[in-house]
């Protein structure tokens, strides 16, 4: 009789231990979500479009006034996906570079704002540096996928 | 069917290193490629503030741009390091798992 619990204990050991090792896997990183990529790519885009806009201009038509609501929609736009980000467990570093992100923009903004105008220098650099940030995003997004 | 541990073992520090063979080439390239942009972008910041096409103020902003840009770009790699020492760790105890079933 002893021997038949020993036999039963066991098997339902080996049973408990099965299932704990099926979901034996670590995380290190957040899971990786489609719709926040697709995002990401349709801000970068917006981005663009908005420095593609102003360079188009002559330097003294390139008033705060004529883009306020387009750094309004952007601003806004990116402050969604902070806190998206945010609310995602395992996902410090990608938070972070969506908050680097909202102060550039803000940045900008204000630059522009005390200016009243954006030289082709800083319009193109900036251009550049946003799509270099919006690029790392969309990789670090990606390398969620496992 | 037994349970040969230091088998076990060697299965899933190969499959580990197999991933992290995998993933080496990845943070390289990654890791040229923001070296690169980083060092175009410091030079034509330095041309243009030596051709007065800008003056101290907008260098010293753009530098300190700069620096988030790369913070941005480095912290790809922080989650890229973390994604394949994920990969590494969970092929690992899949083998470790798989030879358990099989020895039951």
């Amino acid at each position: 009789m002893k021997t038949g619990y020993k036999i039963l204990s066991i098997n339902v050991l080996a049973a408990l231990f099965l299932v704990l090792l099926n979901g034996c896997t670590v995380k290190y990183v957040a899971e990786y979500d489609a719709g926040i990529k697709e995002e990401i790519v349709e801000i970068a885009k917006k981005v663009d479009i908005f420095w593609g806009e102003l360079l188009d201009r002559d330097g003294d038509d390139r008033k705060y006034s004529s883009f306020k609501s387009a750094y309004n929609e952007i601003e806004a736009d990116i402050r969604g996906l902070v806190m998206k980000n945010e609310i995602r467990p395992l996902n410090k570093a990608s938070t972070k570079q969506v908050r680097i992100a909202l102060d550039l923009w803000v940045e900008d903004r204000e630059l522009h704002k005390k200016k009243d105008g954006f030289s082709d220098f800083q319009a193109k650099r900036h251009r550049k540096q946003f799509n270099r940030v919006f690029t790392a995003m969309a990789i670090g997004e990606d390398l969620k996928k496992q | 069917m037994g349970f040969n541990v230091e088998d076990v073992l060697e299965q899933m520090a190969d499959a580990a290193n197999s991933e992290v063979v995998d993933s080496i080439g990845d943070i390289k390239a990654f890791t040229k490629e923001v070296l690169k942009r980083k060092e175009e972008s410091l030079k034509e910041l330095a041309l243009a503030r030596a051709a007065d096409e800008i003056d101290d103020e907008i260098f010293n902003m753009e530098i300190e741009r700069e620096k988030k840009v790369v913070e941005a770009e480095l912290l790809t790699m922080q989650i890229m390091t973390k994604a394949f020492a994920q990969k590494a760790v969970n092929a690992a105890l899949n083998i470790f798992a798989a030879s358990v079933r099989a020895a039951l």
